[in-house]
């Protein structure tokens, strides 16, 4: 027995032996990489395609602006328009009509020439209703788009989107839009090959497998080289993109990490220069002991609730008011340190193309006018009030926050809420279908204007879900952008938001922060208000 | 031994119907569907989406088509892998999955069966009480915790192994050795009472009197018997190995068939989660099966009927 004991443990001390020789310290992938120029970064959850008009979250984004280019592009600091396929474009007098002058030398990965007609195919793809696109709306502004959805009209040929020539295309709007230029930037105006969709199937249908490694034909810097399913997709630098020679980067590994714990790891342990997050936690730690790697930096997002407006008790104006005086933003704020947070004072975030609102009604903490509110509206320190629910979906972040609110609101309007965390899409379900009194929302605007904000709480916007309803607020959502002069269009914003925060619907707490973890071995990657990171300008160097 | 097989494996046909139908309406009513977004999608696309994938139908109807198609062999198209089939999903991450709880079995078995028949054999010594701290830790211990500790220490301390992804052999030891020990600590405590039990039984006794030596009386005499209560824990632990390694799955990012399985839940993922669910509860009873079989095997006093 003796014996047999010994020979168990010298063949187990052989077999760990081997085992651990096989993996001394070896090269990490972001050391090799620094060598290679091969970025390695983390998107979250894999891209359900590559198809841009099918593109259904935001953070694949990044993939899509690896392998496509619009008209225009963003300028990696300050996200300004820049051109892209487009060298040029001409706005007319009354700013309903773009035109714009195509490159010559702008090519599809298969040597194609990038044309006009490839943007009137791919916007008519997106606005044909059987494909399925989750994002027509980015096409609204263009005349008889919304229209052509909808099926009232038949021929896109009536649609305010033609190709004068080869490298000319025009785009007419039904109304100005200034945000226009970078709305083009954007991935649902990204063109398609058409000759590559319809290689697979007919082009109004969706998913016919048109962006599989070794068919797809993209006109970015990059080349869709691998998808590995649940393990990440891999692009190789396109050498018949136009600019290739700002390319820097050889390659890109865009890992499909969906664990924020397992992302944090891999970014510790050399396999990441680049996360989606930071985990809560281990924000701390990096702020005081890595800083050089935390970019905390603000976002174009306001995190808020909203009210159900339709019923009580949050179907009196001063009810709502009370609630929003009750809640100490800074302390709330102070609570989710190292994240880049800035508390909110209204809704549209400060400072965005120089607006910021400074007008009445900005949210303050004012819990005596808060309790004389709540009891004008016939809950003196709360009693009789009903304990409805704060709800939120599944997260612990939420969670962390809901407990806050729940707690200031019990001292300082003597008011019991209960917090309730639902599972993601049954709470997508209730506030859609107004099954809540108070649901948490927030929004990341589309465009860095703030009608990108204000746009929401139209009276039949898809995504406003309050209940509010104002025939002025519509109006000047609707006029200001009729307004060519800046300065003219942010006073009519401001009037707007003025409404918004008299009537309010809904209860900005902050404005968000995206913290990421970045390797100091990447150039040319600068935070940005909407994360938006171009790859032609960034390269890898180390220290 | 045939006509047994037969019959069982033609038994797996209602049960599997019915956690087919079960599966099936339970989904559907669950609140929230696959195209349920933060962004509401225009209504005209809506309706678009829901046709394309036969949602438009009525529920009976669409049952019916599904059951259908299943008898053809076919899963249906994936909601969320829009261009993918859960065939094509399944072919795809079921062997990645099958290789992780291969391996994890492996260390299971291989770190198991030593260490409990050790315990056994050196019964009431320090031998025995290490062993049977290690299996009370591993039972204790929780994979979502081991794993970190593993991935913290061999790859952030020491950087010897990648702490996430699915790329090289190397990248196989920690989520194997995170799933393997915890089956090898139940595995372990099994064997040593198997063993035990067997130990001390009339036979051993005879054995011994007879001047066998030890070796001898362990493996040739108490290790079958022993192995029993281990034989008919494997069946089901296979089965959990493969539908458990989401855990596992998830914190070393591996592309495997159980975070698909969780995930597909959430996203209402309407075919996938009746895809896994078919696999794993086939796999399930098939497992069940084997193991009747193994016992008659091992043990000569029960038969086939």
């Amino acid at each position: 027995m003796l014996r047999l004991c010994h020979r168990f443990c010298l063949l187990s001390s052989v077999i760990c032996f081997l085992l651990f020789a096989a993996c001394t310290r070896h090269e990490t992938p972001v050391e090799a990489g620094n060598r290679t120029q091969t970025l390695h970064q983390n998107i979250g959850a894999e891209p359900q395609d590559l198809d841009p008009a099918m593109m259904q979250t935001n953070s694949h984004f990044q993939v899509l602006m690896a392998l496509y280019e619009g008209l225009t592009g963003y300028d990696p600091q300050t996200l300004a328009p820049v051109p892209g396929v487009a060298e040029r474009w001409e706005i007319s007098d009354d700013g309903l009509i773009y035109t714009f002058q195509l490159r010559a030398n702008a090519r599809w990965s298969n040597g194609d020439p990038v044309t006009a007609q490839d943007f009137v195919f791919s916007a008519q793809r997106t606005l044909t209703a059987s494909l399925g696109s989750p994002y027509p709306f980015y096409f609204f502004v263009v005349r008889g788009a919304e229209d052509f959805l909808g099926g009232k009209l038949t021929d896109f040929s009536q649609v305010g989107i033609r190709a004068v020539d080869d490298r000319t295309l025009r785009i007419e709007l039904h109304q100005p839009a200034p945000y226009l230029p970078f709305l083009l930037g954007g991935f649902a105006w990204y063109p398609v090959h058409r000759a590559t969709v319809e290689k697979t199937g007919p082009w109004s249908h969706p998913y016919t497998g048109w962006t599989k490694p070794g068919l797809i034909v993209t006109n970015g810097p990059f080349l869709l080289a691998e998808w590995r399913a649940g393990e990440g997709m891999v692009v190789k630098k396109n050498p018949r993109y136009w600019d290739a020679a700002r390319v820097r980067l050889r390659e890109i590994d865009f890992h499909v990490i969906e664990n924020i714990d397992t992302e944090e790891r891999a970014f510790r342990s050399g396999q990441l220069h680049l996360t989606e997050y930071v985990p809560g936690n281990k924000l701390k730690g990096y702020h005081d002991h890595e800083p050089a790697v935390l970019k905390a930096v603000p976002f174009f997002m306001t995190y808020f609730y909203g009210f159900n407006t339709t019923r009580p008790p949050f179907n009196d104006g001063r009810v709502r008011q009370a609630f929003s005086l009750a809640l100490d933003r800074a302390q709330l704020v102070a609570s989710q340190p190292f994240r880049g947070l800035r508390p909110a004072t209204a809704y549209v975030p400060p400072d965005v193309d120089g607006y910021t609102y400074d007008g009445p009604g900005q949210l303050r903490f004012d819990p005596v006018e808060a309790r004389r509110l709540l009891a004008a509206s016939g809950y003196p320190d709360g009693k009789g009030f009903p304990a409805i629910d704060i709800t939120f979906a599944t997260n612990n972040r939420h969670q962390e926050i809901a407990e806050v609110m729940q707690q200031m609101w019990r001292q300082n309007l003597g008011v019991r809420l209960n917090l309730a965390n639902k599972e993601g899409r049954v709470f997508q379900e209730e506030r859609v279908h107004m099954a809540y009194d108070l649901a948490r929302a927030g929004w990341v605007g589309d465009y860095l204007d703030a009608h990108a904000f204000l746009s929401v709480y139209v009276a039949n916007g898809g995504q406003n879900n309050t209940g509010f309803a104002n025939p002025e607020y519509d109006r000047l959502v609707r006029e200001s952008l009729n307004e060519p002069d800046r300065a003219k269009r942010h006073a009519i914003y401001r009037q707007t938001e003025a409404i918004l925060l008299r009537e309010l619907p809904i209860l900005p707490l902050f404005h968000d922060g995206s913290p990421h973890l970045v390797s100091p071995a990447l150039h040319g990657y600068y935070p940005n208000l909407l994360n938006y990171h171009p790859y032609q300008g960034m390269w890898l160097e180390s220290h | 031994m045939f006509r047994f097989v037969a019959r069982r494996l033609l038994q797996i046909i209602p049960v599997l119907l019915v956690i087919i139908t079960a599966t099936f309406f339970m989904v559907r009513f669950v609140p929230g569907g696959p195209f349920t977004a933060e962004k509401a999608i225009p209504p005209e696309i809506m309706k678009n989406l829901e046709a394309h994938y036969g949602l438009d139908q009525p529920l009976w109807r669409q049952y019916f088509t599904y059951l259908g198609q299943i008898a053809r062999g076919d899963l249906g198209p994936s909601f969320k892998y829009s261009n993918r089939t859960v065939n094509e999903i399944i072919a795809q991450k079921l062997p990645v999955s099958l290789e992780l709880g291969g391996w994890a079995m492996l260390i299971a078995l291989g770190l198991g069966l030593p260490l409990g028949v050790f315990a056994a054999a050196r019964h009431n010594t320090w031998l025995d009480y290490v062993c049977s701290a290690v299996g009370m830790i591993g039972i204790c211990v929780p994979t979502f915790v081991l794993g970190p500790l593993l991935a913290l220490f061999f790859g952030i301390y020491l950087q010897w192994l990648n702490v996430s992804g699915w790329y090289g052999p190397t990248d196989r030891i920690l989520p194997g050795l995170t799933l393997g020990f915890v089956y090898a600590a139940y595995i372990m405590r099994l064997t040593r009472g198997g063993m035990l039990e067997v130990l001390n039984q009339d036979f051993i006794r005879t054995a011994r009197a007879k001047g066998a030596s030890e070796t001898r009386i362990i493996f040739r005499h108490a290790l079958r018997g022993g192995l029993l209560p281990v034989v008919s824990f494997l069946g089901p632990a296979i089965a959990g190995i493969l539908t458990g390694s989401f855990v596992i799955e998830t914190i070393f990012q591996i592309p495997g068939l159980g975070r698909e399985f969780v995930n597909s839940a959430f996203n209402r993922d309407y075919t996938l989660v009746l895809g896994t669910v078919i696999l794993y509860a086939g796999l399930l009873v098939f497992m069940n099966l084997v193991v009747d079989v193994m016992q008659v095997w091992l043990n000569p006093r029960l038969k086939f009927e």
